[in-house]
C-alpha cells in the first residue's frame, strides 16, 4: 500500500491530460510532456541555430522556461502556439547574448541579385533548405526566419533584435538574395563580402 | 519569383520537417532539465504538505480533546506508601480550617466539648463527624460506633484500630504490648480540600498503640485522639497532632504529582508519540518511544513507513546502466524478454525501525533543543516496477511488477537537531536532519539526503 498516491494520472498521447499532470507536480507526466513536444520544439530551434549544439541549447533553456511558467498558460489558447513562441523567444534571446550589437548593426555587403528559378526549392528536401538557412549569418537567418517563417514584421523584429527597421529590412532583402544564390549554386556563394568580392574577380 | 512566393515555399519546407530523435536525446534533455531544477521534487506536492498538516491539526486536537476530559476528572494518584516509608520525613502542610468545605467541622473545645474521657484537639485539623455525634460521651464502644458508622471516603478510617475498638477485649485490654508490638499499622486520614482533592496522611500509630491502656478512660482518650489526629497526651506523633503529612512526591498547588512527573527533563519519563517527515529521498510517517534517561540523554526508537521517490527509465537499456550490480535481480528475470519496454517506473516503500540518541539541553519557556545520533534500520523493502510496451508490440500494453527486495539492514546515518516545544503533557517537535549513507543500496539516491521531520508526543501520566 503505498501511503502517499502519486499525482494526477494522465494519458502519455494526450497533451492536455499530461499538461494537467505536470501542473500538479506528476514527475512522470514532465517526462511525457518533453517527449511531446521534443521534435517539435527542435525543429524551430534548428532554423534559429548554426547547429545542432546551439539547437539543444535552445531548446533546453525553452523547456526550463515551459515548466517554470506552465502555471500561466492559459488552457484556452492552443498548446503548440504557446511552447512555440517561448522557443522563439529564447531563441532571440540566445541570439542577442551571443551576437554583439555592432555585428547586428553592420551592413553586409548585399549580394549580387540573380535570377532564381522556383523549381529549386521544389527539388530540394527540407533538410537541405534548413542546412542552407543555417549557413546564413546569425543577423540574416534570424531576420529571415522570424519574418518569412514566424512572420513578425518589421517594427517587431527591430524591437526584439534591437535593430531599426531599416536594417531589418536590408537584411531580409539580402537574406533571401543569398538563399537564392545557394540554392542556385549549392552552397557556393560565400558569406562575407570579402569573399564575394574575391568569387565576383575570379568569375570575371 | 516573388518574395512573397520565395518566402512562403521556404516556409512551407521547412514547417514540414519532422525533426527525428532518440530516447537518449529525451534522457539527456531531461537529466539536464532535472539538474536545473525544471522539474518538481519527486512525491513531494504542495498539497500533500496541506494534507498532512491537516492531518497533525486533527492529531492534536483529538489528543488535546482528551487531555481535557482527562483533566476534568482532576483525580490525583498517590500510591499508599508502603510501611517502610512511613519513618522517611515528608513534607508537611497545615489545612487552614476556611479552606475547608462546609461539612467539615472545626472541632473547637468549646463548640462541641465532650463529655469526661474525651480530649478534643486543640489543633485546627478537622475530622468528619456528625453533628448529632459531637456531644456524646465518647466511650470506646462509642467510638467504634463512630468509626464504623463514618466509613466511607471522607471519613476517618482506622484500619487497625477499628477491630480492637470494636471489640475491646479483656484479654486486649490486659495485653496491650500485644498490639504494640505486632500492630505496626496505618492511620490514613483523608481530609477534603477545598478543591475535592484527596490527602492522606501516615501516622505511625505504633506509638498510638503503645498508649492503649488498661484504662478504659485513657483507652478513649488515645483512641479518639488517633480518629481525630491531634496529639494524645505524651503523643509524639507529629502525625498525630495533626499535621497532614503527605505520602509520596510533592505537593505542588494541591495536586499529587507523579515521582516522574517535573517539567521535561525527568529521567525515567516516556514519551509516545508520531509525525511526519519530508526528505530527499521521499516521505514517512511513523510512531515513535522516547525514553528520557539520566544526564539528559534521551533514547528514541519507532517504526516508520517511507515512500521513496520514483525512479525513471526511459527504456530498458537506461534501466540496465543504472542496474549495474544486477541487485534488482527479482526484477531482471521477469524482464529478461521485455528488451523493448519503455517508461520503466520503480517505486520502493521502505518499513524502517529508527533508532538514536540524544543529548538535550532545556531552553526557556519550554523549548528545548536536542542533538542526535542515530540509524534507520531497513527491515522491510516493497518494489514495483511498471512500464508500457513500443506501440507495435504484441504484448499488453503496460506492465506492473511488484516484489519483495532485499534492504540492507545498517546502511545509514542520521544527525538530528531538533527544536522541542513542551505544553502540559505534549511535546511539540521540528527536526531538520541530514542523513548520509555509510552503504551505498540499489533502492536509496546515492545523493546526501537531507528533509525536516514534524512530530508530537505525550507523556502519559502515571
Amino acid at each position: 500500500m503505498r501511503l502517499f498516491r502519486n499525482k494526477q494520472e494522465y494519458n502519455p498521447s494526450d497533451g492536455d491530460s499530461v499538461i494537467a499532470a505536470c501542473r500538479k507536480g506528476n514527475a512522470r507526466a514532465q517526462r511525457a510532456l518533453v517527449e511531446l513536444y521534443y521534435g517539435y520544439v527542435m525543429s524551430i530551434a534548428l532554423r534559429y541555430s548554426s547547429g545542432t549544439m546551439d539547437a539543444e541549447e535552445i531548446l533546453n533553456d525553452a523547456f526550463l522556461k515551459v515548466f517554470t511558467n506552465l502555471h500561466k498558460y492559459d488552457d484556452q489558447q492552443p498548446f503548440r502556439a504557446w511552447l512555440r513562441s517561448i522557443t522563439v523567444n529564447t531563441a532571440i534571446d540566445a541570439f542577442r547574448k551571443r551576437t554583439l550589437v555592432e555585428e547586428r548593426l553592420l551592413p553586409l555587403e548585399a549580394a549580387a541579385g540573380i535570377d532564381f528559378d522556383e523549381n529549386v526549392i521544389r527539388d530540394l528536401s527540407a533538410e537541405e533548405i534548413l542546412k542552407l538557412v543555417q549557413s546564413l549569418s546569425p543577423v540574416y537567418r534570424m531576420v529571415f526566419t522570424l519574418y518569412a517563417i514566424e512572420g513578425y514584421s518589421h517594427k517587431e523584429i527591430a524591437v526584439k533584435l534591437g535593430i531599426s527597421e531599416g536594417t531589418s529590412k536590408s537584411n531580409l532583402r539580402d537574406a533571401r538574395l543569398r538563399l537564392q544564390q545557394k540554392m542556385a549554386k549549392n552552397n557556393l556563394i560565400p558569406e562575407s563580402a570579402y569573399e564575394l568580392k574575391n568569387l565576383r574577380t575570379h568569375e570575371e | 519569383m516573388k518574395n512573397e512566393d520565395f518566402d512562403e515555399a521556404i516556409r512551407n519546407k521547412l514547417e514540414g520537417l519532422e525533426q527525428k530523435y532518440s530516447q537518449a536525446d529525451i534522457d539527456k534533455t531531461v537529466d539536464q532539465l532535472r539538474r536545473r531544477g525544471a522539474f518538481s521534487p519527486r512525491g513531494f506536492s504542495g498539497s500533500l504538505l496541506l494534507y498532512t498538516v491537516a492531518a497533525a491539526a486533527v492529531l492534536v486536537g483529538v489528543f488535546w480533546s482528551v487531555l481535557q476530559l482527562t483533566d476534568s476528572a482532576k483525580v490525583a494518584h498517590s500510591p499508599a506508601a508502603p510501611a517502610s516509608e512511613i519513618s522517611t520525613p515528608q513534607v508537611e502542610v497545615t489545612i487552614p480550617a476556611d479552606t475547608l468545605p462546609e461539612q467539615a467541622k472545626t472541632v473547637q473545645p468549646e463548640v462541641a466539648a465532650p463529655k469526661a474521657g474525651f480530649s478534643m484537639p486543640s489543633h485546627p485539623a478537622t475530622v468528619m463527624f456528625r453533628e448529632e455525634s459531637q456531644s456524646k460521651s465518647l466511650s470506646s464502644e462509642d467510638v467504634a460506633m463512630e468509626v464504623a458508622s463514618h466509613k466511607r471516603e471522607d471519613a476517618v478510617l482506622l484500619n487497625k484500630i477499628i477491630p480492637e475498638i470494636q471489640h475491646p477485649a479483656d484479654e486486649n485490654l490486659q495485653h496491650p504490648e500485644n498490639i504494640a508490638e505486632n500492630k505496626a499499622f496505618t492511620d490514613t486520614v483523608r481530609l477534603p480540600s477545598e478543591a475535592g482533592q484527596w490527602i492522606q496522611t501516615l501516622a505511625d500509630t505504633a506509638s498510638t498503640s503503645k498508649v492503649i491502656s488498661q484504662d478504659k478512660d485513657s483507652y478513649a482518650k488515645e483512641s479518639a485522639a488517633a480518629i481525630s489526629g491531634s496529639p494524645a497526651e505524651g503523643n509524639n506523633n507529629p502525625a498525630a497532632a495533626g499535621v497532614v503529612q503527605v505520602a509520596g512526591g510533592e505537593v505542588v498547588d494541591g495536586k499529587q504529582s507523579s515521582p516522574g512527573h517535573q517539567g521535561g527533563n525527568i529521567s525515567g519519563s516516556i514519551l509516545i508519540g508520531g509525525g511526519f517527515e519530508y526528505a530527499r529521498s521521499g516521505v514517512g510517517a511513523g510512531v515513535d518511544l522516547g525514553v528520557k534517561l539520566p544526564k539528559r540523554l534521551i533514547l528514541n526508537a519507532g517504526l516508520r513507513y517511507v515512500s521513496l521517490n520514483d525512479e525513471l527509465f526511459a527504456d530498458k537499456d537506461a534501466f540496465d546502466r543504472h542496474d549495474t550490480g544486477k541487485i534488482n535481480h527479482h526484477f531482471n528475470d521477469q524482464l529478461m524478454h521485455h528488451d523493448h519496454i519503455r517508461d520503466i517506473v520503480i517505486h520502493s516503500q521502505l518499513l524502517q525501525v529508527p533508532l538514536s540518541i540524544g543529548y538535550s539541553i532545556p531552553l526557556k519557556k519550554g523549548y528545548s533543543f536536542t542533538f542526535s545520533l542515530g540509524t534507520d534500520l531497513d527491515v522491510f523493502l516493497s518494489q514495483r516496477l511498471t512500464f508500457s510496451q513500443p506501440p507495435d508490440s504484441i504484448r499488453p500494453p503496460h506492465g506492473d511488477l511488484r516484489d519483495k527486495g532485499k534492504a540492507v539492514l545498517f546502511n545509514n546515518m542520521v544527525i538530528t537537531g531538533s527544536v522541542e516545544k513542551e505544553y502540559k503533557r505534549f511535546v511539540f517537535s521540528v527536526s531538520p536532519f541530514i542523513r548520509p549513507q555509510l552503504q551505498q543500496v540499489f533502492y536509496k539516491p546515492k545523493e546526501l539526503d537531507f528533509g525536516i521531520a514534524l512530530r508530537v508526543y505525550f507523556r502519559p501520566g502515571l
